[in-house]
């Protein structure tokens, strides 16, 4: 199929790593969907920017790290990565947090972002 | 339009199925299509049959009576089904156990995906 006809999809990370499942289920999400041709994003807002920050140690609460699968989703066919500037401003955060280096957006690029994109799916 | 819906929570504690389940009711009263609602993470509770609110509406009942009134693809997250217990012996006539890639060829398939939950 080509890149043109396959749809877009946009996996919005909202919540923090740990404390609520939606991040990691946005991760298996985003793993799962590339092995169905379809062209995936993945978008960090709000406290979702914490998904991706270096250090995290969440082994007393025996679940499994979330941000170390993100710099490998490029294999798993996921190429596009944004997070809000807003999102990171406001924690204090920069890119030199994070384990890996998304494309930094606006709040009117990131509607702009949710308009092309055939399904946008917040997790 | 063909609209796909995605619903991540379980009944009776967010409102979201329900919300879920009013948006089905909207979009075929006006004539659009479901290609296939896929429940998702607590989503998955949507389908136990053994879901009893005494004197409330019964969220399973009415998916169920959706599902057959249309005839509509019904499919909960094979994954997040074992996670939380929920099988085929468990589940709803008219709900089917099924991968993570029943929800990418409902999105190949449809104008719009529409997310409850979150």
């Amino acid at each position: 199929m080509s890149a043109e006809a396959m749809k877009k999809v946009l996996v919005v990370m909202r919540h923090a790593p740990y404390g609520t499942f939606y991040a990691f289920e946005g991760l298996q999400t985003l793993l799962i969907m590339g092995a169905y041709e379809l062209d995936l994003g993945v978008a960090f807002v709000d406290d979702g920017v914490y998904v991706i920050t270096r250090n995290q140690n969440p082994k007393a609460l025996q679940v499994k790290q979330v941000a170390q699968t993100f710099p490998a989703l490029p294999d798993f066919e996921v190429h596009r990565f944004y997070v809000l500037e807003d999102s990171l401003k406001e924690r204090g955060l920069t890119l030199d947090d994070l384990v890996i280096q998304p494309q930094v957006i606006d709040r009117a690029a990131l509607a702009a972002l949710f308009e092309e994109h055939a399904a946008v799916l917040p997790f | 339009m063909r609209f796909s819906i995605l619903v991540l929570e379980s009944p009776y504690q967010r409102q979201a199925a329900d919300s879920a389940y009013r948006f089905a009711r909207a979009v075929l009263e006006k004539g659009h299509q479901i290609r296939g609602i896929f429940f998702y993470m607590n989503g998955v509770h949507n389908a136990n049959k053994y879901q009893k609110p005494p004197g409330e509406r019964n969220l399973g009942t009415l998916w169920t009576q959706l599902q057959q009134e249309h005839n509509l693809d019904f499919v909960a997250c094979i994954a997040a089904s074992t996670w939380r217990g929920m099988n085929e012996d468990l589940a709803l006539p008219g709900f089917r156990i099924a991968g993570l890639g029943q929800l990418a060829l409902m999105i190949q398939e449809s104008d719009r995906l529409v997310t409850f939950g979150g």
